[in-house]
């Protein structure tokens, strides 16, 4: 049985999770898969929820099958999909069948995702959701009826510390540190200096809230000049595309699981933030390597 | 204003294919200015009609008329001549004067000839942007006076979200600005940002119950 | 409604020979609305003009066709005559049967004329009566800056017996004076005592301009001084500011102490004290700015005076000496004869620093070799540019400046002084002129223009030729924005409701407003929508297969015109409507040419960057591009719009066009 996500914050030194993407589709041998070979390797595991607005399993479905095989699921809650009665109600399942550590999401829009007709819900955005959650920690539901049963999840949101302009984003982290959160896992990393800066500013705030650095292996130059130019929030410096770029050819994958090491590696001796957040959707089997490559296994 | 765009011609042609003689009426107001349905639209969209018309060989005859204002009832009124000679009529106006002619006219197939689609301002010379969603709960005291409703892709009350691209764009549309960042700017000029700094609870999405209805106090 | 029109026909002195005309009389009498047809071989003579009046005032009627030589030529001597006979000048309509159909064609062209003829009839049949009157005009005149294009202007305006105001940003007239009177001679404190001491012109130092309301003959122009702001009323306007200097160099080089501007050798030049005489002395110049003839007089005279009072070795590094202004071919001999050393080179040279040295490495264009020279002082080429506050001063005028950020476009209808605002002028170093005898000629031309506009203190202008009308006008600002003259503004119409109003005396009649109008409130005497679509509906019956131009009256109207004076042949079925300005055709004029059976439709205006309304031929390009989407959307084959540009003096240019479009119709056998 795995420790519970919100002890582990308060005593390990340098905290460690990792992201497990649903398929499309009611077979869950895959997901199965990789619980099995990530739960006693991470403190938590992460589900995205229809990751990038394509419809997927539930994360939800997902995080109870980690409950039930030992480990320590993470749900990912959006708000663009579900309005506020159908989260609550999620989230009464949820704690009922013992996930009990929330990430809270704005999502992503439906058009980059493949129900490009849909209509997004977005009844709540990411603060509001943190304050609903702890509402319902408080034994209440949003309209204020009590509820039956004691809740207490551990409430965690994201960051991102490249942003461009940053003021803005500061302005919302600060909303939310406000509404109170136990852990932050940023968005993607590729400039340490960024992520410094991010961590600063959060601490004139809050000094208890654990920063979890994301980090995202970019796999090639292509790839990476693809997701500086089109994916918001990331920036990748001119130095790793030309790391990228000079190794040779196949060789993309360890290219990148070695950069993304390096850089936890740093994360972690520099003490630059409280854990890391690896997310390698897609090539979930391969984040053991990136673990042993940082040290942290 | 109400700002309305021309529906693609197929699919005009294919709503009035069983007929042989139609009436395009415009309207005088909001689609004059957004240059999608008024008097001038009225002429280019019936010429373009009249010579689809007789190159397929089959006759179409097209009557124009244009009102003052399609949603009210005493103006459409004054061409229900024309629409008694013809067998169905072509709207050029918003939604609201679509469905004013056809109850006005209830015997008669009356078909929109435009997509309506926000209440905007025109940000330059043809050229109209989104800025206010009727949603019947006005905050823009809180924002500087830009409306995040329908200026923020996801409607969100306590933005930006994560997706904000460099240089403060949409996260949907590089070409959009980020209205969150707007908001951001626009309140730091005006020394305000403690305001952003609030948080918002979540919005009353009830506040106009559709079908909306506003009665105003007896004079 | 009912008219009389009265047809009269020339045959240019018997010269015509391709028509027959007592067939086009036959039929043109037929025409319904035509009371008269009158035949003769001298319409535009004495003889003919005084038959044409008694045909008037006999006649009894009120409509006029004249179909002769082209209107170009002699719209205004028939204008004349119906004035003598009591009918308004815009009654007259004219059918080009010379230039545009006799002299253009090869063969028989009886029919094309009897058409011509009949669009002009239909077209007589829809105009209206133009007013004149007479406007009060402001007689003050604001002259912006306080240099010597500014001080010449408001000194030779009182000449003429006009007030004028300087308006100076800065605390005294003239600083900039000094280098006149080192490269000109003239001495500028006699300058300013003549117009401190002129009792018609006020000076304003430190003072600014804040805004500007209002149109020619009628500017409110606000200005701020001294803390205050005052409203003053002025007829015209014309901006004299100067330009200002920088060097071309990288900023690192700009600091070194070596490097100096004209200016300042100048000063050393005359500096009394100065301790060591430079032994040699560099300039460089012509390489970034081909256009101004100051540099090279500024550095030609100061080259000069290097080498004649300091003995320096002194080297020139140009791309081109030009002497094509007064004085320059003269100075620049001298220069050469006394030794001055100028070297031809087709790059700048590269200008470094070594042991506080400057040394100069350049390929001599003669020589064919690199050179490396030292120089203790570089006279480094300067940039002229326009001043602080130019683009506070665009946009409160409300006129563009060009891509160097200067004012006056290089629009061949506006240059060299005028604007695109009627009244708004500019001279000087503020066009990036420098020029001084161009200088002195642009500040006669500003002058004698104002003289003409303002000194009777009345102008006559045309009343309401183009009029939005406040009954349909829903105040939509689309044309306050696009009118390209500055002429149109918000006004109160009678029951109060806000409209758009067109100023008689600052419209230009292009008719950019009228086609660009969403409520087609906008009416044109002379070329509306009527008038257009009489021209149309007049050729239904025979426009299968037919091709109609619309032709601008600056650009292609002209240019035809020339193709027929050339005796330039072209097919027979085009029909060419005149307009004001390409940009005043709108979308459904063309569709209803097609609607009519016309098989291909030309617009034709003025090139690119040389419309005579600025963006007529813009808008007309977009416009035709998408009327060209409207075909495609209902998909009909084998009718096409296509838009030319083209000057006024292009015929051959003209005839290809229209020739390629014909080809194609026959081609698709339309």
């Amino acid at each position: 049985m795995a420790k519970p996500f919100r002890e582990v914050l308060k005593t390990k030194s340098f905290v460690v999770t990792a992201e497990c993407g649903p398929v499309k589709g009611s077979s869950v041998s895959k997901a199965v898969e990789h619980i099995e070979l990530l739960k006693d390797k991470v403190d938590g595991l992460n589900v995205t929820d229809n990751q990038s607005s394509v419809m997927r399993y539930p994360s939800l479905g997902i995080c109870v099958l980690i409950k039930e095989h030992g480990g320590e699921p993470i749900l990912q809650v959006t708000c663009r999909d579900r309005n506020r009665l159908a989260i609550q109600a999620d989230l009464l399942f949820a704690y009922s069948r013992g996930v009990k550590n929330i990430l809270c999401l704005t999502g992503d829009s439906i058009d980059v995702g493949d129900h490009k007709e849909a209509k997004q819900v977005f009844d709540l955005d990411s603060v509001q959701l943190i304050h609903l959650v702890h509402t319902m920690n408080s034994g209440k539901d949003m309209a204020g009826n009590e509820l039956d049963g004691a809740i207490d999840f551990c409430i965690g949101t994201t960051g991102t510390p490249s942003a461009d302009p940053l003021e803005p984003q500061l302005v919302k982290v600060e909303k939310k540190l406000a509404a109170g959160v136990e852990f932050i896992q940023t968005q993607a990393i590729y400039e340490l200096d960024d992520l410094k800066r991010f961590v600063e500013s959060v601490r004139k705030t809050d000094d208890k809230v654990k920063i979890l650095g994301g980090i995202v292996p970019v796999i090639g130059a292509k790839m990476a000049a693809y997701m500086n130019e089109n994916v918001p929030g990331i920036f990748i410096p001119q130095r790793i595309i030309d790391e990228l770029a000079q190794a040779p050819k196949g060789t993309g994958v360890a290219k990148g699981i070695e950069i993304a090491a390096r850089m936890i590696r740093q994360m972690k001796e520099e003490r630059i933030c409280d854990g890391v957040h690896v997310m390698f959707i897609g090539r979930e089997d391969k984040v053991p390597d990136i673990l042993g490559a940082a040290g942290l296994l | 204003m109400i700002i309305a765009e021309r529906k693609p011609m197929e699919e005009i042609r294919q709503l009035i294919a069983p007929y042989k003689k139609v009436l395009v009426a415009g309207c005088g107001t909001c689609v004059t200015v957004c240059w999608a349905g008024g008097e001038k639209e009225v002429a280019m969209l019936a010429a373009q009609l009249r010579l689809a018309g007789n190159v397929e060989g089959s006759e179409l005859s097209v009557l124009e008329a244009t009102v003052e204002r399609q949603c009210e009832r005493e103006m459409v009124a004054e061409i229900k001549d024309k629409v008694a000679e013809v067998e169905a009529v072509i709207s050029l106006a918003c939604g609201s004067g679509v469905q004013t002619m056809a109850e006005m006219f209830e015997d008669k197939p009356v078909f929109p000839g435009v997509n309506t689609t926000f209440i905007g301002m025109p940000e330059r010379e043809g050229l109209w942007v989104e800025m206010c969603g009727a949603c019947g709960d006005c905050f823009l005291d809180r924002t500087g006076g830009v409306c995040p409703v329908v200026r923020c892709a996801k409607g969100l009350l306590n933005g930006p979200c994560g997706g904000t691209r460099r240089g403060g764009k949409c996260e949907i549309d590089p070409d959009k600005d980020c209205a969150w960042v707007l908001i951001y700017r626009r309140l730091e000029k005006q020394g305000r940002l403690d305001v952003m700094r609030k948080y918002y609870t979540p919005k009353n999405y009830r506040a106009v119950k559709r079908p909306g209805k506003v009665q105003a106090a007896k004079a | 409604m009912e008219t009389k029109t009265g047809v009269f026909v020339c045959n240019c002195g018997r010269a015509i020979k391709n028509i027959d005309f007592d067939v086009v009389a036959g039929k043109v009498a037929k025409f319904p609305g035509v009371a008269c047809v009158n035949l003769s071989s001298d319409l535009c003579l004495e003889e003919g003009r005084k038959k044409m009046l008694s045909w008037i005032k006999e006649g009894n009627i009120d409509r006029v066709v004249v179909a002769a030589c082209s209107p170009e030529f002699s719209e205004h001597v028939f204008r004349e005559v119906l004035e003598k006979g009591g009918l308004n000048g815009n009654l007259l309509s004219m059918a080009n049967i010379r230039e545009q159909c006799s002299w253009a064609h090869e063969g028989d062209v009886t029919e094309k004329a009897v058409e011509l003829v009949k669009m002009a009839v239909n077209r007589a049949q829809t105009l209206q009566p133009v007013e004149k009157k007479e406007l009060p005009v402001n007689k003050e005149v604001l002259v912006v800056g306080g240099g010597f294009s500014a001080i010449s202007t408001a000194l030779q305006l009182s000449r003429i017996g006009l007030r004028a105001t300087l308006l100076e940003k800065e605390a005294v007239l003239g600083h900039e004076l000094g280098k006149l009177e080192r490269f000109y001679g003239s001495n500028p404190s006699v300058m300013i005592s003549a117009v401190e001491g002129d009792k018609n012109i006020e000076i304003l130092a430190s003072a600014q301009m804040t805004a500007v309301e209002g149109k020619v003959g009628d500017f409110r122009v606000g200005i701020r001084k001294d803390r205050e702001e005052v409203f003053r009323k002025y007829g015209a306007i014309v901006l004299a500011t100067e330009y200002t200097t920088d060097l071309a160099l990288d900023s690192g080089m700009k600091s070194s102490r070596n490097i100096v501007s004209q200016e300042q050798l100048s000063n050393m030049l005359r500096d009394p004290r100065l301790e060591t005489k430079p032994k040699s002395v560099g300039f460089v110049f012509d390489f970034s700015d081909e256009n101004s003839r100051f540099a090279t007089l500024a550095t030609l005279h100061n080259a000069l005076e290097a080498k004649k009072d300091w003995g320096s070795e002194v080297y020139v590094f140009y791309r081109s000496v030009k002497v094509d202004s007064e004085g320059l071919e003269k100075l620049y001999q001298e220069a050469r004869d006394c030794g001055v050393v100028f070297l031809k080179c087709e790059v700048a040279p590269k200008i470094t620093a070594e042991n506080g040295q400057l040394k100069i490495e350049a390929r001599d264009v003669f020589l064919g070799e690199d050179l490396a020279l030292a120089c203790d002082v570089l006279v480094a080429e300067e940039l002229y540019l326009p001043v602080d506050g130019a683009g506070k001063l665009s946009s409160l005028l409300n006129i563009r400046r060009d891509s160097k950020g200067f004012f006056q476009d290089e629009n061949v209808h506006l240059y060299p002084v005028g604007s695109e605002r009627k009244g708004i002028y500019f001279i000087g170093g503020c066009r990036g002129d420098l020029d001084l005898g161009r200088v002195l000629a642009d500040i006669s031309s500003v002058v004698m223009d104002i003289h003409e506009l303002l000194s009777s203190g009345r102008a006559v202008v045309d009343v309401e030729r183009v009029r939005a009308d406040p009954q349909k006008c829903v105040a939509c600002l689309t044309c306050i924005r696009v009118c390209p003259h500055g002429a149109i503004q918000l006004v109160r119409s009678d029951n109060s409701k806000e409209v758009a109003g067109i100023s008689d005396l600052a419209c230009y009649a292009c008719g950019i407003c009228a086609a660009i109008c969403p409520a087609k409130a906008i009416v044109f005497k002379g070329y509306g929508d009527d008038e257009i679509l009489a021209q149309i509906e007049a050729v239904k019956e025979s426009l299968n297969g037919r091709n109609v131009a619309f032709c601008c009256e600056h650009s292609a109207y002209p240019a035809a015109d020339l193709a027929g004076r050339l005796r330039l042949h072209y097919p027979q079925n085009l029909r060419i409507i005149r307009v004001p300005c390409a940009g005043q055709v709108d979308v459904f004029h063309i569709l209803k040419a097609f609607e009519n059976g016309a098989a291909r439709v030309l617009v034709m205006g003025c090139e690119e960057g040389a419309c005579h309304h600025i963006t007529g031929n813009t808008r007309a390009r977009d416009r035709v591009k998408y009327c060209d989407t409207l075909l495609k959307e209902v998909k009909i084959d084998g009718r096409s719009v296509v838009m030319f540009n083209l000057s006024p003096n292009a015929p051959h240019k003209f005839v290809r066009a229209v020739s390629e479009m014909i080809k194609t119709t026959k081609e698709s056998g339309r």
